[in-house]
């Protein structure tokens, strides 16, 4: 068996992207890394039917969104990451930012993975709930609850003032 | 309500830029737990006949065929081996100096730019905090001796410092950016070349930072945040947007480009027609094809070269990660039989490469040396010594 050109030009031409949207679901690395991994050798298998019916980069981030709200765990790291390029001109946080992180990282996966959703990629709340595979008043309880929480956490309160 | 959202969306937007990037050999890795899945599915499948075999376990699974009737190991795989490059130092022998990695007075240092063939502009910093800037000296690499030119003081408050000092004109300039209450301000800063105080050119509000240049007697620069490029005296006076340059970045000045996040779908990577201020000139991009870096000159994508209008295409010994400098260097990731193996300093415009001489850790870990696109020198430490390479100075 050869190795299908087209899935290799997939993963060539959009790790990175994957990469920075597995960084935002799981909040580390390594996780992202490892994520974007399965997600891709599950696109690999049903490769020769999503090539046809499907536009392989959303199979590929739904199946990441699902993966990590749903059975996914989390495996032995096995895998390398590069550095971020142009390390010095990287965008620079301002102080909240970690704060906001640091917040994100205490909501369960699936709150996570609905305000990533919506405010990072910005997927209405029928995307969502296609791409999660729950309904639509779930995306919207699950927002909430989770916009609840990061404002009443007292250190962001105060650096959002 | 809205602010918390809006400093979701903010603070998500500027944490993606510390994402990770797919390491070389990632295609690999995917490849391999491809096959190990694989193997997996037909060990399982198999599971009795597996359990007699003990030596030679791997032939005898080898062939049995899994349920879709492909051969459960592929065929081995050819990994792309790079060719070894000789040692930087050989390749550009009068371009490379290797010094100690701090200044004689036993400060840490980070080479600006070339003053002359054997002189260095660096810049120390207070406590080595990226964002307190204290000093511009002239290092004599010849004479090992540096001279302080530049007292730098940066202004409370300062959470962005330029990466590049430029020159040009008889003048060094960078800008800092400060925070003041919500507002941020970017300052730009001018001294003489030849030593002096540091004096504050303009300031405006901006939320990110600059690029920056000096040309015909005007600082010249591109803002991070909404793109645009402006320009103004070094005399002073007021600072005049450039027509034709909405959302446009500094690329290599006359020449600025539209910068491309990659969140928009679909899209080139980073840099779009390329439009020459002076001349009004263009460069379209040469293909519709996704994931091409390009930058003035050539457009990259893995160990792939080729012009904007597609033509003088090449491979290059490595894969890239990042734009080129002087619209010709960068660094590329090389290959080797076990994994990565190194990293070489690659010149697109003659195709020669040099050996950084890094080498990968034992868990095959590498730290990744980049060219910074603005930068007209290249500088890393590497077995105890700084190496600093003019390329302005390579023709």
């Amino acid at each position: 068996m050869t190795d299908d050109p087209l899935f290799e030009r997939f993963v060539s031409d959009r790790a990175d992207a994957l990469l920075r949207y597995g960084y935002m679901l799981t909040g580390n690395p390594h996780d992202a890394a490892d994520l974007v991994q399965e997600a891709l050798v599950r696109l690999r298998g049903s490769w020769p039917r999503v090539k046809r019916k499907h536009d392989p980069e959303s199979y590929v981030r739904t199946s990441m969104a699902r993966l990590h709200i749903g059975a996914w765990r989390r495996r032995q790291r096995e895998v390398l990451i590069g550095d971020p390029p142009d390390r010095r001109a990287v965008e620079p946080p301002e102080r909240h930012d970690d704060e906001l992180w640091a917040e994100l990282a205490k909501l369960p996966r699936r709150q996570r993975a609905v305000i990533v959703l919506r405010y990072y990629e910005d997927r209405s709340d029928l995307e969502i709930s296609a791409i999660l595979g729950v309904s639509r008043g779930t995306v919207r309880s699950q927002a909430s609850r989770a916009l609840d929480k990061l404002r009443s956490s007292v250190h962001l309160a105060e650096s959002l003032l | 309500m809205r602010d918390l959202e809006d400093a979701l969306s903010r603070a998500l937007d500027r944490q993606a830029s510390r994402a990770p990037t797919a390491a070389p050999d990632f295609l690999n890795q995917v490849r391999a737990r491809h096959s190990r899945r694989r193997r997996r599915g037909v060990t399982v499948a198999a599971a009795a006949a597996v359990a007699v075999v003990t030596a030679g376990a791997a032939l005898a699974t080898g062939r049995l065929a899994p349920p879709d009737g492909e051969p459960a190991a592929r065929p081995t795989e050819q990994p792309v081996i790079d060719p070894a490059m000789p040692p930087i130092e050989k390749v550009w022998p009068r371009a490379v100096h290797t010094v100690p990695p701090r200044l004689p007075n036993g400060r840490r240092f980070d080479p600006q730019l070339f003053l002359n063939d054997h002189t260095v502009l660096v810049l120390t910093r207070k406590g080595d905090h990226v964002d307190r800037p204290d000093g511009l000296w002239a290092y004599d690499l010849d004479a090992g001796r540096a001279a302080r030119l530049v007292t730098i003081e940066a202004p409370p408050g300062t959470v962005v410092t330029a990466p590049f000092v430029v020159a040009g004109d008889g003048r060094l300039a960078w800008w800092t950016l400060r925070k003041d209450g919500s507002r941020k301000i970017v300052d730009i800063w001018t001294a003489p070349i030849t030593g002096g105080p540091q004096r504050k050119l303009v300031s405006f509000d901006e939320d990110q930072g600059i690029d920056l240049v000096i040309a015909g007697r005007k600082a010249i620069w591109s803002r991070w945040k909404t793109g645009g490029v402006y320009q103004m005296s070094l005399n002073g006076g007021r600072s005049k947007p450039l027509p034709g340059t909405t959302g446009h970045r500094l690329l290599d000045w006359p020449w600025t480009a539209p910068y491309l996040p990659e969140k928009e779908k679909n899209v080139v990577r980073r840099f779009g027609t390329a439009y020459n201020a002076e001349t009004g000139e263009r460069r379209e991009m040469m293909s519709e094809d996704r994931g091409w870096n390009c930058g003035l000159t050539w457009c990259l994508l893995g160990r792939s070269a080729q012009h904007r209008d597609g033509s003088a295409g090449r491979t290059m010994p490595g894969r890239s990660m990042n734009t080129p400098a002087l619209d010709r260097f960068l660094t590329l990731f090389q290959m080797g039989k076990k994994g990565l193996s190194g990293m070489v300093l690659y010149d697109l415009s003659t195709g020669r490469a040099g050996d950084l001489g890094i080498r990968p850790t034992r868990k095959g870990t590498l730290r990744g040396e980049h060219v910074d696109r603005r930068a007209t020198v290249f500088h890393y430490e590497s077995q105890g010594k700084k190496v600093i390479v003019d390329l302005a100075s390579i023709k």
